[in-house]
C-alpha cells in the first residue's frame, strides 16, 4: 500500500529539482469580472440561456405560471418529481402545482441495494422534474443547483423535462461574482452536489450533429420569478 | 502503457493515411472545433488573454506546491466523508478499485469518460474480476461496442460516420437499423438508463479537484457524468494527483477556459461539483466515494525539464490545431494520449526509450502553443524531448540515416554541388506546374498526405552568387 507520505515525499523532492516555470505574483491578475446593471444581467442570462438551448419563461401574473406548467404537464404525464415546498420559490407553490394538476413525487432514495434500485425505476417513469435554484449566471446562461434536505438531484437529473423556478435577483454576472458571494462553507458543507446546468443534456458525439436528451433533460424550463413577486 | 502492439509508428500512420473517410472526418471536425474555439474566446476581456494568463499562473502555483496542496485535498475530501486511496502506479490503482468492487460485491459497473482510466487500463482490470463495466459517454460507448479505442479525448468516436454507428448499434444492441442519430441516441438513452439505476458503482473521472474543499468536478454535456455519480451506490473518482485547484475561486477561472477549449462552449451542458457521499439528511446521491489519487509517474515528471506538461487540463485544443493529428487522426498515435499533448506526456510518463517516434511526431509550428489555455510551451517541450532521444541514442531510423548522408554531402562541397544539382533537374522532371505529387522510392511517404514543390532551377547560394555578381557587391555567400 502506497500511503500518503511516500506520495508526497516523492513530489517534495521533484520539486527540488525547480524545473517548473517560475510563477510570479503578477502572473495572477485580479478577478476579471465584468460589471453589469441588474436590466443588462437580466437580458444577458435570457439571451444565453436561449443560446445554449434552454427555454426562458417570464411569467408576469400567478395565472400565467399556472397556465404554462398545465402546458407542460399536459404533454408529459401529470407527474412530477419535485423539491419539498419550502424549496420552491413561489409562495403558493402547492396552490399552483395542485391548480395545474401536478401529482408530485418527492423522493428519498433507501440505502439497501434492492429497495434502492426498486425507488429508482419508479423514478425513471416520470417525465417532469420541478427544482428551484441557488443563483443564475448571466454570461453562461447557467442555473445553479444545490443538493439538500429534501432537494433531490434526480429532479433536475432523472426526466425529459426540468422545470427550474429561478427568482431574478438570484442572477449573478459571471461565474467568479457567484463564487465571491457564497463562502465555500455554504456551498459544500451540507451538501455532497452542486451542479451548473447550461442547457438541456446535448451530445454532437456522432458526426458532430448536435441532439439534445442524451443522459439528461431534453428540455430544460427556466421560469424567472421577478423581485415584486407575482400578480394573483 | 506498452500495448501499443508490435507495428511501428510509421506504419500506424500509413494506415490512418489509407483511410481517406475517417482522415475526412478528422479534418471537418478540427477546423470546426478550432473555429468554434476562436469565436468562444471573443467573449472574454481582450480575448481570453487575460484568463489564460491566470489560468496558467493557477496552474503554476498548484504544482510548485502540489505537495501542500495535494495534502490539503486529501484532508478536505475525509472531513466531507469520501475515502482517499494513494495509488504509486496503475497496477496499484486497479488494485485498490478492484477491491472496493469485490469487498461490496460489485457486479455492474457503469463509467463517464476518464482518461486516467483508459491509462491505467482499468475496464480490463475490473472485468478480470468478473465485473461487467460500461462506458456511458455515447461516444465511448460505441467504442467499446466495437472493441475500439478513441481517436479523440473529446470526441472519441469522430472517426465513424453515422452509417457505420448504425450498424455497431444493430450488430450489437439489436437496434433497427437507422442513420438518424436521433433515433440512436433515444435508443442509447432507454438502454443506459436500466444500466444507470442497476449499477452497482459508478466510476468517473476527475477535471479538477478543489484543494480548499475537497470538491471534485466532473464536466459533461451529455449528463452521464452525473448519473454516473448520483444513481450507483458506490461512487470512485480516478484522478491523477496533478488534477488540483487551489480554491473555488480559481475553479471558476479555469471553468472558464476549459469549455471554450474543448468544444467553442462557454460552460459544459454539466459543470458538476461533489463534495463528499451523499449527507444523512439528502435524498439522493452514493452511499460512499472513494477518491483514487493516481501518481503513475506524475511525480516522477514534477522532477524533470518536461514538468510544464503537468500544467494540462485535456481540452483536446492542441489535437484540434495540430496539422499533424488532421491527418493522422488519434489512432496512429499509439497512445491513451495523441496530438501535441500525448506526443509530450506519453514519453514523459513512460520513457522516451519505449516512445522515441512522437516527440518526432510534429512540424513544431507552434498553432498547439497558440490555442493552449494554460499555454504550455508545447514545442519546446517536444524539442527537449528530441534531445533526449536522440542523447539516448533513439533518433528514428529515417531521420539518422538522412542526417549521416548530409553530413558525409555536406562536408564534401563538390559532391554536394553536384547533388543538387540532380536534385532540380530531376524533381522537375517528375513535378507539374512547380509540384510534385509523388516522390520516388523511400520518399514517398512525403507526398501521401501533401505536395512537395519541385527544386528550383538554381540552387539559393547559386542565386545568391548571381544577385550579389549583378549588384556588384562581391565575397562568399
Ligand atoms: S496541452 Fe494545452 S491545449 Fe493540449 S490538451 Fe492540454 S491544456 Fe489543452
Amino acid at each position: 500500500m502506497t500511503t500518503r507520505e511516500e506520495t508526497l515525499t516523492r513530489i517534495r523532492q521533484a520539486l527540488q529539482t525547480g524545473r517548473l516555470p517560475v510563477a510570479t505574483p503578477n502572473d495572477r491578475p485580479a478577478t476579471l469580472t465584468p460589471e453589469s446593471d441588474r436590466a443588462a444581467r437580466l437580458a444577458l442570462f435570457v439571451r444565453e440561456a436561449q443560446a445554449n438551448g434552454s427555454e426562458v419563461f417570464q411569467p408576469a401574473t400567478l395565472d400565467d405560471v399556472v397556465e404554462m406548467l398545465h402546458e407542460l404537464m399536459k404533454q408529459a404525464g401529470q407527474q412530477a418529481i419535485t423539491w419539498p415546498d419550502e424549496d420552491l420559490p413561489l409562495p403558493n407553490i402547492r396552490e399552483i402545482l395542485f391548480r395545474a394538476g401536478v401529482t408530485r413525487h418527492v423522493p428519498n432514495l433507501p440505502t439497501e441495494a434492492a429497495l434502492r434500485r426498486q425507488t429508482w425505476e419508479n423514478l425513471d417513469g416520470i417525465r417532469v422534474g420541478i427544482t428551484g435554484t441557488l443563483a443564475g449566471v448571466a454570461d453562461t446562461g447557467s442555473i445553479v443547483v444545490q443538493s439538500g434536505r429534501h432537494r433531490s438531484r434526480a429532479a433536475s437529473l432523472l426526466p425529459e423535462t426540468h422545470i427550474a423556478l429561478l427568482p431574478i435577483e438570484r442572477l449573478y454576472p459571471s461565474l467568479q461574482a457567484f463564487f465571491a458571494a457564497h463562502s465555500p462553507q455554504e456551498l459544500t458543507q451540507n451538501s455532497s452536489n452542486l451542479v451548473f446546468i447550461t442547457g438541456p443534456s446535448r451530445t454532437a458525439d456522432i458526426e458532430m450533429i448536435i441532439t439534445r436528451g442524451v443522459h439528461g433533460p431534453k428540455r430544460l424550463c427556466v421560469i424567472l420569478l421577478p423581485p415584486v413577486g407575482l400578480a394573483a | 502503457m506498452t500495448d501499443t502492439t508490435n507495428i511501428t509508428f510509421y506504419e500506424r500512420v500509413e494506415e490512418a493515411l489509407q483511410n481517406t473517410q475517417a482522415r475526412g472526418a478528422f479534418d471537418r471536425a478540427t477546423k470546426r472545433f478550432t473555429a468554434l474555439r476562436a469565436t468562444a474566446f471573443t467573449s472574454l476581456p481582450a480575448a481570453g488573454d487575460l484568463t489564460r494568463d491566470r489560468a496558467r499562473a493557477i496552474r503554476a502555483e498548484t504544482l510548485s506546491h502540489l505537495d501542500r496542496y495535494l495534502a490539503q485535498f486529501a484532508d478536505a475530501v475525509a472531513t466531507a466523508g469520501g475515502q482517499v486511496h494513494w495509488a504509486a502506479d496503475a497496477a496499484e490503482a486497479n488494485r485498490i478499485i478492484g477491491e472496493i468492487a469485490q469487498v461490496n460485491h460489485v457486479q455492474r459497473v457503469v463509467k463517464s469518460k476518464s482518461m486516467v482510466s483508459e491509462e491505467i487500463h482499468l475496464n480490463h482490470a475490473l472485468e478480470a474480476l468478473g465485473c461487467e463495466v460500461i462506458e456511458s459517454d455515447l461516444g465511448e460507448y460505441i467504442i467499446q461496442l466495437a472493441g475500439e479505442t478513441p481517436s479523440h479525448i473529446i470526441t472519441p468516436v469522430i472517426h465513424k460516420t453515422k452509417e457505420q454507428v448504425g450498424e455497431i448499434l444493430r450488430d450489437k444492441i439489436n437496434m433497427p437499423l437507422t442513420h438518424e442519430v436521433t433515433e440512436m441516441t433515444a435508443f442509447v438513452r432507454m438502454k443506459m438508463r436500466e444500466i444507470f439505476l442497476t449499477a452497482d458503482m459508478g466510476i468517473s473521472g476527475v477535471n479538477f479537484g478543489v484543494a480548499e474543499t475537497g470538491t471534485i468536478v466532473t464536466v459533461t454535456n451529455e449528463g452521464n457524468g452525473r448519473m454516473t455519480t448520483t444513481c450507483p451506490r458506490i461512487h470512485v473518482a480516478v484522478m491523477g494527483i496533478e488534477r488540483l485547484v487551489p480554491t473555488l475561486d480559481d475553479l471558476s477561472v479555469m471553468l472558464q477556459v476549459l469549455a471554450r477549449s474543448a468544444t467553442g462552449q462557454k460552460l459544459s451542458v454539466y459543470t458538476n461539483l461533489i463534495t463528499g457521499p451523499r449527507r444523512a439528511h439528502e435524498p439522493d446521491g452514493p452511499d460512499e466515494l472513494h477518491v483514487v489519487l493516481i501518481d503513475n509517474g506524475r511525480s516522477k515528471v514534477l522532477g524533470t525539464e518536461v514538468a510544464e506538461i503537468l500544467y494540462c487540463i485535456r481540452c483536446g485544443a492542441c489535437l484540434n490545431a495540430c496539422p499533424v493529428y488532421r491527418e493522422i487522426g488519434g489512432h496512429a498515435y499509439g497512445s491513451v494520449y495523441p496530438g501535441p499533448i500525448g506526443s509530450v506526456v506519453t514519453p514523459a510518463l513512460y520513457g522516451v526509450a519505449l516512445w522515441s517516434d512522437l516527440p518526432h511526431a510534429s512540424s513544431l509550428c507552434g498553432a498547439c502553443r497558440e490555442v493552449c489555455p494554460v499555454r504550455i510551451d508545447l514545442p519546446g517541450l517536444l524539442l527537449k524531448l528530441r534531445h533526449q532521444t536522440a542523447a539516448a541514442g533513439k533518433t528514428p531510423k529515417y531521420l539518422q540515416v538522412g542526417l549521416r548522408a548530409f553530413r558525409w554531402a555536406g562536408t564534401r562541397p563538390a559532391l554536394f554541388h553536384l547533388g543538387m544539382k540532380f536534385a532540380s533537374w530531376g524533381s522537375r522532371l517528375i513535378a507539374s506546374r512547380g509540384w510534385i505529387k509523388r516522390l520516388p522510392g523511400p520518399l514517398s511517404h512525403w507526398t501521401q498526405s501533401r505536395d512537395f514543390p519541385a527544386f528550383a532551377k538554381e540552387s539559393f547560394s547559386a542565386q545568391l552568387k548571381k544577385r550579389r555578381r549583378e549588384s556588384g557587391i562581391e565575397g562568399q555567400p
